[in-house]
């Protein structure tokens, strides 16, 4: 542990005798040691700070946790390891508890959030022990890092979420569905008693247009929120994405677009129906986003275990505070979106046991990369 | 002097008004004698009628008696002659596998062009 020995104060020995101080000092230095091995090997941070809030002892667990060296906070007020507006306040709490003798925290403990030296914050529980050193008021911090804990949380609060979403939009779905049938048919038998060609019947058309927009807003949502198990097989992704190449090449944004499929045929474990959804939502994505003349390469690389398709665009890219929300669900910077497409897509992928990101490199356009596991080589027939 | 044959007789079972009388009018039209039930018990009376016993069945997947695919079941141990098309609004790959496994001639999901409805009828009937 480094520290200015909070620990284990330098004791002022009152035995005068030679042979008996030397043997106090080795047991001094004995314990010692022991002690600053049982801190430096917590797995929890540990630090110790005086009564105007500066570090005096910073262990192992805590370097690592902050990502700070010892040698670089002690004597540093602890303020520093907190974003605000603990960083600005906690003066004020000490200042309080010495003043007061109300403990908030001390003897107590609670999550706070922790500030890395890198910027990022992160939660951690904090408890705080208080001690008296030759007079002086010293206080203790045990700092058990709660990040693996919340993200675990976080997990399976958004998987009961999706869960409840499911359900809900299952009866959301027939509920609406069902009607929806009925008034598309009904719509459609009158609309035939109409002359061919009337206005009226053209009404009827756009009529039954309309619907079948809400009925595909149905289905994107069903899709998402109950997405099909996935049936895996083996699949050659390169005759599947010239398949959906050939369906995107007949959106009518695609006509001033070229999209080429480079690489070698490969064997990737997948469904083929859900892996074409995937492919067709982020190529019309990208065709969308060039909006007019440009290009579409389709890449295909077997990388390890794994297959590499890469779709890469030459559009406009996308600003970061947009791409760090990609995945969120019911997100779009379209004007008529569901803003469910990337995370449908990204559930479908994972579901896989594969990975989809999104990247925008310096060079310009935006570069998604889909990875999936490929099988093992089939046994020779 | 020729007889004129009878039309077939299709059963429409839906607790959609609209989905009843927009089959109905599309069925009529193609040359089918329509029989509507608007849930299962309707479904079951029409089945009993020796008289007038369908020849068809177009069934919805959920009605309000009937529990998803109960009645489909009932429908095929009674009647295992008569086809059954299914209607759902829940197309999941375990529906549509389930109600084929339990025989039923295809099944459609909602929403659907109303017009196919009767050549879809058609070929089940020719089909039997």
């Amino acid at each position: 542990m480094s520290a200015a020995s909070p620990l284990n104060p330098d004791e002022e020995s009152t035995v005068r005798d030679g042979t008996d101080a030397t043997r106090v000092e080795a047991a001094l230095r004995a314990s010692e040691e022991r002690y600053r091995s049982i801190v430096d090997s917590a797995v929890d941070a540990i630090l110790v700070i005086d009564r105007r809030g500066r570090i005096e002892a910073f262990n192992a667990a805590a370097e690592r946790l902050f990502g700070y060296p010892a040698r670089e906070v002690l004597g540093k007020n602890v303020n520093l390891l907190m974003p605000q507006p603990y960083h600005d306040e906690h003066d004020g709490y000490m200042a309080r508890y010495l003043a007061t003798g109300e403990k908030r925290i001390i003897g107590i403990g609670r999550q706070v959030t922790g500030l890395r030296r890198n910027g990022t914050t992160f939660p951690v529980h904090l408890s705080v022990g208080e001690m008296t050193i030759d007079g002086e008021t010293k206080f203790t911090g045990i700092l058990h890092d709660l990040t693996p804990r919340v993200a675990l949380e976080t997990q399976l609060r958004e998987q009961a979420a999706l869960t409840r979403l499911g359900e809900m939009a299952a009866v959301v779905a027939h509920e609406v569905k069902n009607p929806l049938t009925g008034i598309r048919g009904a719509v459609q038998i009158i609309g035939g008693r109409l002359p061919a060609g009337s206005r009226d019947a053209e009404v009827v058309k756009e009529i039954v247009a309309r619907i079948d927009t809400l009925n595909d807003l149905m289905k994107d949502l069903l899709l998402f929120a109950r997405p099909p198990q996935p049936r895996l097989g083996p699949v050659d992704p390169r005759p599947l994405l010239e398949t959906v190449v050939g369906l995107v090449r007949q959106d009518p944004g695609a006509g001033a677009i070229s999209i080429q499929v480079d690489g070698p045929s490969d064997r990737v474990v997948a469904d083929a129906e859900l892996l074409k959804l995937v492919v067709q939502n982020v190529l019309l994505n990208a065709v969308h986003a060039i909006a007019g003349p440009g290009s579409i390469l389709v890449a295909v690389q077997p990388v390890e275990s794994m297959c590499r398709i890469t779709v890469t665009d030459t559009g406009p890219g996308i600003p970061p505070e947009v791409r760090e929300k990609l995945f969120t669900p019911f997100f779009t910077t379209k004007a008529r979106g569901t803003g469910l497409g990337l995370s449908t897509a990204r559930r479908f992928i994972e579901a896989q046991g594969g990975t989809i990101l999104i990247d925008c490199p310096p060079a310009g356009g935006t570069s998604v990369t889909i990875e999936l596991p490929r099988s093992a080589p089939a046994a020779a027939v | 002097m020729p007889i004129s044959p009878q039309p077939s007789r299709v059963l429409v079972v839906d607790d959609e008004l609209l989905i009843r009388w927009s089959l109905g009018e599309a069925l009529t039209a193609a040359g089918y004698a329509v029989i509507e039930g608007k849930d299962a018990a309707e479904a079951r009376k029409a089945l009993r009628d020796e008289e007038h016993r369908p020849d068809l069945v177009v069934l919805d997947y959920r009605l309000p008696d009937s529990d998803d695919l109960g009645l489909l079941t009932t429908i095929r141990r009674e009647a295992p002659t008569v086809p059954v098309i299914l209607m759902t609004a829940h197309g999941t790959a375990e529906v549509v596998e389930g109600a084929l496994s339990l025989g039923a001639y295809r099944v459609v999901s909602k929403p659907f062009e109303v017009h196919d409805m009767a050549s879809l009828v058609a070929e089940a009937l020719a089909a039997r």
